[in-house]
Formats: C-alpha cells, sequence, structure tokens
C-alpha cells in the first residue's frame, strides 16, 4: 500500500484529488487521509436540495458537494478525518469488511473502543463514529469514510432545517443514525492533527510508501474541482425529477409556491395566496435553474426580494 | 422474444438495487465490457459493463426506482 498526501481543504479540490488518483494513480492499493472545511457531501444518487436547505447553507457559508459514491449526506468539518482506499476489484463487487476491518484494528491499537458495525459503519457502543460508501468501477473500487473526531455533530440536522418535508422526490434518502465524537472517548486528549498523523503510521505500517503525484497532476485536479465539483451543473443538475410544496408567508400574506422540477430546472411554478406582482415572477421563474445566484437578482428586480429562499 | 437487460446480483446477500443511471440512451449501440448503466445498492455506485455487444432498447425502469435482483430493467433491439 502507499499513501498519498493531499493538505488542501476545499472540499470541491478534495473531491477532485479523489476522483484523479481513482483514475491515474498506477498502484494496485492506495490509501489518502482528508479533511474538509464545513461542507454537507452528499452521495452521488441523492436529490441535494431535500438533503440541505441552500439558503441556510448559503448563509453559514457551508459548501454543498456532490460525490461520486452512494449512499446519504454526511457533514464534513475539519473535526472529521476522512480515509480513502483505492484498489483493485476484479468480480464487480468488494465486500466493507476488507477496508473496515484495517481501520477498527488500527483505532483499537491506538487505544479508541471501536468496533465494525452493520454493513458499513465503524461505532463506539451503538454510537457512530464512521460511515462509508464505495464506487466500483473499470475494476477498481474506492472505498472512503468519514471519522468522526472531534466534529459538530449538531450542523447536519440544523442545515437539514426541514427541507426534506417540502420534497416529492426519487433519489438516496439520507438515514440519520445517533453519533459520536472519537474524543469524547479518547483520553489522549491530543488535537485532531495528531490523531490524523498517528492514524496514517497505524494504517501504513513500518514500510510506509508516500507516493507523489506527477507534474501536471495538481493542475489537471483544479480543473476538475472546478468544471466539475464546484460546477451547479454538476451539483444540482444530476437531480432527480421532483415536486415541491412549501406554504410560508410572505409581505404578511399566507403563499403557497408549488413546483415541479427536473434537473435542476423550474418547469413550471404556481404561487397561490400571492400578490399581483408575484404572479408576474411566476413567468420569469418557469424555466431557471434553481440557482440563487439567478433567482435571487430576478426577484429582486420584480420587487420581490427575499422571495428566492421560499422556492428550497 | 427481445433479449433483456436485468438488475445484477452484484453480491451474494444482494435482493435490490436502484438504477441511478442510464449510460445509453434508447436506440445507442454499445461494446461488451462498455458501461451501460449505474446502480446503487448498500451506498456502492457500482458502473455495469455489458456482457456482450448490443443496442439499447426500451428502458424499463427510470433513474431512481428500486427493483429487485433479476428484474428486468431494459429491452436489446435485435
Amino acid at each position: 500500500m502507499v499513501y498519498y498526501v493531499n493538505n488542501s481543504h476545499d472540499p470541491f479540490y478534495n473531491q477532485a484529488f479523489e476522483e484523479y488518483l481513482f483514475r491515474n494513480a498506477p498502484e494496485e492499493d492506495v490509501l489518502l487521509l482528508w479533511r474538509s472545511r464545513p461542507a454537507v457531501v452528499c452521495g452521488s444518487y441523492q436529490n441535494l436540495f431535500a438533503e440541505a436547505h441552500l439558503p441556510t447553507a448559503r448563509a453559514k457559508g457551508v459548501s454543498i458537494v456532490r460525490r461520486e459514491t452512494g449512499g446519504g449526506a454526511v457533514y464534513h468539518d475539519l473535526g472529521n478525518v476522512n480515509y480513502t482506499r483505492i484498489c483493485r476489484c476484479e468480480d464487480g463487487h468488494a465486500d466493507y469488511g476488507r477496508f473496515i476491518l484495517p481501520v477498527v484494528d488500527a483505532l483499537r491499537r491506538m487505544g479508541v473502543n471501536a468496533r465494525m458495525n452493520r454493513t458499513c459503519d465503524i461505532a463506539i457502543g451503538d454510537e457512530k463514529i464512521s460511515g462509508s460508501a464505495q464506487k466500483i468501477a473499470g475494476a477498481r473500487v474506492l472505498h472512503h469514510g468519514t471519522l468522526l473526531y472531534d466534529t459538530d455533530l449538531t450542523a447536519l440536522r440544523s442545515l437539514a432545517n426541514g427541507a426534506r418535508s417540502h420534497y416529492s422526490t426519487k433519489g438516496i434518502a439520507s438515514v440519520p443514525q445517533p453519533v459520536t465524537n472519537i474524543s469524547a472517548h479518547w483520553n489522549a486528549g491530543l488535537p485532531v492533527e495528531a490523531f490524523e498523523q498517528m492514524l496514517l503510521r497505524e494504517l501504513t505500517g513500518e514500510h510506509a510508501q508516500r507516493a507523489e503525484l506527477p507534474a501536471g497532476a495538481l493542475d489537471e485536479i483544479a480543473r476538475l474541482a472546478r468544471e466539475k465539483y464546484a460546477s451547479w451543473q454538476w451539483t444540482y443538475g444530476k437531480t432527480p425529477a421532483f415536486t415541491f410544496e412549501n406554504k410560508a408567508v410572505f409581505a404578511g400574506s399566507p403563499v403557497t409556491v408549488r413546483y415541479e422540477a427536473k434537473h435542476g430546472v423550474i418547469l413550471q411554478i404556481a404561487c397561490e395566496g400571492a400578490p399581483p406582482a408575484l404572479k408576474e415572477l411566476e413567468g420569469k421563474l418557469t424555466g431557471c435553474p434553481l440557482d440563487p445566484d439567478v433567482l435571487a437578482p430576478l426577484c429582486r428586480a420584480a420587487g420581490d426580494e427575499g422571495f428566492w429562499k421560499l422556492l428550497f | 422474444m427481445k433479449n433483456e437487460l436485468k438488475m445484477p446480483k452484484l453480491r451474494p446477500e444482494m435482493e435490490r438495487g436502484v438504477l441511478c443511471a442510464w449510460l445509453k440512451e434508447p436506440g445507442e449501440a454499445y461494446h461488451k465490457g462498455e458501461a451501460i448503466f449505474e446502480i446503487e445498492t448498500e451506498k456502492v455506485v457500482n458502473q455495469v459493463e455489458a456482457e456482450q455487444d448490443g443496442v439499447m432498447g426500451r428502458q424499463l425502469v427510470e433513474e431512481g426506482d428500486e427493483v429487485a435482483v433479476g428484474a428486468p430493467i431494459a429491452e436489446v433491439e435485435d
């Protein structure tokens, strides 16, 4: 096994770094540890609008990211350590134990009372400290997982903000579980950076081999981050069809907003109980992407500043 | 009777899967070994490759639908 080093905290760059290694790393067995600044990271086939309340995430400076692997939404911040393994996968399936058990063993050697739980999790007692997911393509598997060391455990709930109830949608649903931080159950009292270094040493062993990226790789990764992971098209354009309903109050009156969307674009919209100026806006919003950078100026121009938030 | 593509069984205990993405549209030709659709099961996204050359036919399942292992998901054009 070789390990790569990525010290970026940019969540979009970090997804691109993983994808670059998945497609290009020549080694057969790769490890990467990494951390991101606050982000809600959703599974490949989720409806991201239903998973995190976009206006709230924007206001708090939290990024919303779509990853390539399956599963549900997780919250990353700098107190969470992600681990990625990339290996050969001959027969189209890779069992989770192959990747999770070495991490459990490493944690136990470090004095953390961890155990593998259910199919894809690591827990201390009954509380989850790690979830994981995979992507399999072209005889390779990418497995990655979170490790909650010293993370804000309530952030995801406040960012979801009851959004899901507005949406009627296909797309993989998240499954919330009780979670806990490793640092709360470990006497070492170390900062997350030290935990990450200890874990790296335990996972790679005495003959740890560091691999380096070739020249030009960093540019390629930055380009992938910009053009794919940070793009509206990948993040929101990949959303399955859904219908939305929100009963709210706008400018002192009760309003019901209903729309149908596909690929993140409003196909048709109706606003009941709306003052005349708002009814005019209906026509302008039809065919618009669910992108605040497009919606907010439209609403402001129609004199309905702030209305865009009712669309999420 | 037309040939069909079915939801594959990717692990012994797999019973159902979600068809997440069609990588070929009806009418599009593909070769053996080319990825033709993606499925998600137990949080694993799998790109499934064609077992032989063919042309994608009518798709019986929409992106986002969950079906049982072995259920037909698309017809293959002759």
